[in-house]
């Protein structure tokens, strides 16, 4: 422990802490810094090393017990947590490639040896004496990383080698001392403190390595190793990637260095992964801040679509995916949804296991104005033979079509399935925000985003944080928004469902009419929504209900007979579940359903031709 | 040449037939009508009244879609058991139709210009369907077998060209790949229409007995036999590009009333053209058959 500090850096600290909300915290603290050396043996695909780790109680709470996640335990065998709740994963785990472990073989502060407890995927570590706030402390720990092959995000695949979260890695602590030590769950992702890195990997030769940091020093050995040592400041991992076979390109964009490693298949993307880099940095800086770090790296992984993963400084991108023309955006899509992560979990670190829709569903959200930045509203994940769909298409089809049973915010393991996790942290977050953003504008969304990335970056937000700066910087009450779309499952559709004009009185100079618009809300979620009349002489009406009852009627008098009227015109209520129900005209629209009914004759008879061609 | 002198005298005698392309498309849109008229009572449904239908005019609005995918999401579950019903209805209504169109075309060779007559055609049909099912399931198989040795010549092909390939030697491959697909396809479907030759022609019921013979007809005039093919299939193609380049101008320029109607009697007189052109395919083929062995 550091016998060093002084009473009043611990009274500012406290005070800090406590008496001021977390988004005002001052500098940055680094909280847990890591010292690593290992040497990853390819052929028993094992590492072996130890770790020094330095550790900060931030809390205003004494310590006795320290905790540390082990995430490589999850696959250590068929009846782990993680593997129970993944499902596929568990024929898998029978065969023993695929089984994986973290073996902890001592634990040591300054004064020797400690004990600790392992539960799976979680170390607990009783400390000889409480650790005081504000005090530091420091443990040695020797350990052995058995890789699994890869079935998730970490492990190898033949000579490659890819790992994020894998040394045993400190749980984050709470202001009150309470601490994130959840096991991980199949539908958890990652959660930990910013520190220091400083790691040494000691591996053959030929191996092509990058990672996390800045590469300080590279000596070959006399084995025919060599040791590579990196060092990162400001950053929550360190995920790194080895193989013998990497294609390494590098280009300076934005004077960040992107280190592409591809694997040989694969590096034909290259410019288009170029392209995606460059779109997001152009983007994510000038929307919410500048990317911190002089450097990132962009691997290819070795397994399929659950290859891409994003680490600090560090992403990966599936590999092998299907050859596409470049105007199917798929690539585009992955890696730039990875890369928006940098500023949505790498830089403003939101608890991604219990609150993942602060780092996902901003991901998927910034994702979508990215894609639409660069490839326009329409068609930007696919612009093929006049067929245009768009990231908004997509995303508002798998929210339609699934089940709304979870809300938002909640635990991930918490979620009723995958499907249901996904649906809602990823697809309907981004089209709230979406919502929010028409609803405050959109001048005022990116000066919210910007604060929002400024006051926390290096920090770990809440839910409640991100509500109160959005009502602080948008000056909106938006307590009923966050409730209903964040805490609940309701969902909203406005439909208009009766439009007519009567004659009024009996002047024939000066005809007037009553209009009635008959409107209904089908949802629970109540909205204020604009409804635009159109009359048959071409006037237009503009008129507002508040949405608070079940159903409204306008009545109104005009000049001409109503032709159509149309609930939320501009399509703001992005969650809207059945567009088609939101206009309505007295006289029917025959020429599209003519062309539709054209187009489809056609398609059916050229069906029915295939089978004449071929039988 | 012989196969551009079959190719001239298939198209002559199938438009001395007029009659049985018109049949044939009125077989097509019967079996369309029938996958459409679900499918336009759910369209009409959600967009007759609305004036958002008005976005479909300038193509495929697929916010609207989204919505009428998930409003109508248990009718497509049922219009999709429909639609395999239908198709599978239409596979067993070709097999019997084409006996008549191959014993009329063959009649036509014959014996020259005939009046159609619908005893003489549906009796053909009738006729002819045991015999065109069994090699309709022969094909099938073979089809499959086709496309597991596509499957191994592509894998081959990528094989060779290696991992490390630039994005035109992706497309080199993927095109190769589907060239190699279509040729194999098309040799097959040869070999079918050979196959109904000689059951027409020989009237010989067993299809064992048949297969044979036409295989080596094949491959003895391979040459004449399968450029004639690619040579109708070139044209084919060269139609479709024609047809697709015009279809894609009417499609996407703001479209009101006349460009509509436009598009809808393009469609019709492509696919009235499609029919009488796979008749073009039998007729030349029999053509060709009757030069090398002489029918009459």
């Amino acid at each position: 422990m550091n016998g060093k500090f002084k009473p009043i850096k611990l009274f500012l600290l406290i005070f800090l802490f406590t008496v001021f909300p977390s988004q005002i915290r001052a500098d940055y603290i680094p909280i847990a810094s890591y010292k690593i050396d290992v040497r990853l043996d390819v052929k028993k695909k094992l590492i072996s090393g130890q770790e020094k780790i330095s550790f900060l109680n931030t809390s205003t709470k004494d310590l006795d017990t320290l905790y540390l996640h082990l995430f490589p335990n999850a696959f250590s065998s068929d009846s782990t947590i993680f593997v129970k709740e993944s499902g596929y994963l568990k024929e898998l785990m029978k065969k023993e490639e695929y089984q994986g472990y973290l073996k902890i073989k001592t634990v040591e502060d300054e004064r020797g040896e400690i004990s600790y407890k392992l539960n799976e995927t979680l170390m607990s570590i009783s400390l000889p004496e409480p650790l005081k706030p504000g005090k530091k402390i420091e443990l040695s720990c020797e350990f052995e990383l058995k890789l699994p092959k890869i079935s998730f995000r970490l492990g190898y695949d033949e000579d490659n080698f890819l790992l994020c979260e894998w040394f045993p890695k400190m749980a984050v602590l709470e202001q009150d001392g309470t601490w994130r030590n959840f096991p991980n769950h199949y539908m958890t992702e990652f959660f930990s403190d910013f520190g220091t890195y400083d790691v040494s990997i000691t591996l053959p030769l030929k191996y092509v390595i990058d990672g996390t940091g800045y590469v300080t020093a590279e000596k070959n050995n006399p084995d025919s190793t060599k040791t590579v040592s990196f060092h990162a400041e400001k950053v929550h991992d360190f995920a790194w990637a080895a193989s013998p076979d990497f294609k390494v390109r590098k280009v300076n964009i934005d004077g960040v260095e992107v280190v592409f490693l591809f694997l040989p298949g694969d590096l034909y993307r290259f410019p288009r992964w170029v392209k995606g880099v460059e779109a997001v940095l152009k983007y994510c800086n000038s929307h919410f801040g500048k990317y911190p770090y002089k450097k990132l790296v962009v691997a290819n992984s070795s397994i399929g679509l659950g290859g891409a993963m994003e680490s600090p400084m560090f992403i990966t991108m599936p590999p092998d995916l299907p050859f596409t023309p470049e105007n199917v955006r798929l690539d585009e899509w992955i890696i730039i949804h990875e890369l928006a992560h940098q500023w949505w979990y790498g830089i403003v670190a939101s608890n991604e296991a219990e609150e993942a829709w602060l780092d996902e569903g901003m991901t998927t959200y910034t994702t979508r104005k990215i894609m639409e930045n660069e490839y326009g509203i329409m068609g930007n994940i696919i612009d093929l033979w006049g067929v245009k769909i768009s990231d908004e298409n997509l995303t508002k089809l798998v929210y339609s079509t699934s089940a709304k049973v979870d809300p938002i915010v909640k635990p991930s393991w918490e979620f009723l399935s995958v499907a249901s996790y996904g649906v809602n942290v990823y697809y309907k977050t981004s089209l709230v925000l979406d919502l929010l953003e028409n609803l405050v504008g959109k001048e005022k969304m990116d000066s919210f985003l910007k604060e929002y990335y400024n006051q926390f970056q290096f920090k770990h937000p809440k839910t409640d944080d991100f509500i109160k700066l959005a009502e602080k910087v948008t000056d909106q009450n938006l307590d009923g928004f966050f409730r209903d779309w964040f805490y609940d499952t309701k969902t909203c559709d406005y439909e208009v469902r009766k439009i007519k004009s009567e004659e009024k009185g009996n002047s024939k100079k000066d005809k007037l009419y009553q209009t009635t618009v008959e409107l209904r809300r089908n949802g629970d979620i109540i909205m204020p929504v604009d409804v635009l009349i159109e009359l048959e002489n071409g006037e237009k009406i503009r008129q507002t209900w508040d949405g608070k009852e079940k159903w409204y009627k306008f009545k109104i008098d005009t000049k001409a007979k109503i032709k159509s009227a149309i609930v939320d015109p501009e399509n703001k209520i992005v969650l809207d579940l059945n567009v088609n129900n939101n206009a309505l005209s007295v006289k029917p629209h025959r020429w599209p359903v003519f062309k539709f009914l054209s187009d489809y004759l056609f398609w059916m008879e050229s069906c029915i031709q295939w089978i004449v061609d071929f039988f | 040449m012989v196969m551009w002198e079959a190719f001239r005298n298939g198209i002559a005698r199938v438009w001395e037939n007029k009659i049985l392309a018109l049949i044939l498309f009125l077989f097509k849109v019967f079996f369309a009508f029938c996958l459409l008229i679900p499918a336009y009572y759910m369209f009409a449904r959600t967009f007759s009244l609305s004036p958002l239908a008005n976005n479909f005019l300038k193509g495929y609005d697929f916010s609207l879609l989204v919505d009428f995918f998930t409003y109508w999401n248990k009718s497509i579950g049922l219009y999709r058991v429909l639609f395999l019903f239908i198709i599978l209805i239409s596979i067993l209504g070709y097999i019997f139709l084409s006996g008549g169109l191959w014993g009329a075309l063959f009649q036509n060779l014959r014996e020259g210009k005939q009046r159609f007559k619908g005893e003489k055609f549906f009796g053909d049909c009738g006729k002819y369907f045991w015999s065109f099912f069994k090699i309709f399931i022969f094909i099938c198989v073979i089809y499959i077998l086709a496309f597991i040795l596509g499957m191994l010549i592509f894998s081959l092909i990528q094989a060779i060209a290696g991992k490390e390939l630039s994005v035109t030697g992706h497309v080199l491959v993927l095109i190769t790949g589907l060239v190699i697909f279509a040729l194999l396809f098309m040799l097959v479907d040869m070999w079918g229409d050979y196959l109904r030759i000689y059951r027409v022609t020989s009237e010989e019921k067993k299809l064992r007995v048949i297969l044979k013979p036409s295989l080596r007809f094949i491959f003895r005039n391979f040459g004449r036999t399968v450029l004639l093919y690619y040579l109708l299939s070139l044209i084919l193609l060269g139609t479709l590009i024609a047809y697709l380049g015009l279809s894609k101008i009417l499609h996407f320029i703001p479209a009101d009333k006349l460009l509509i109607l436009s598009l809808f009697l393009v469609q019709q007189a492509y696919s009235l053209f499609r029919s009488f052109y796979r008749l073009v395919y039998y007729s030349s083929q029999l053509v060709l058959f009757d030069k090398l062995y002489d029918l009459r």
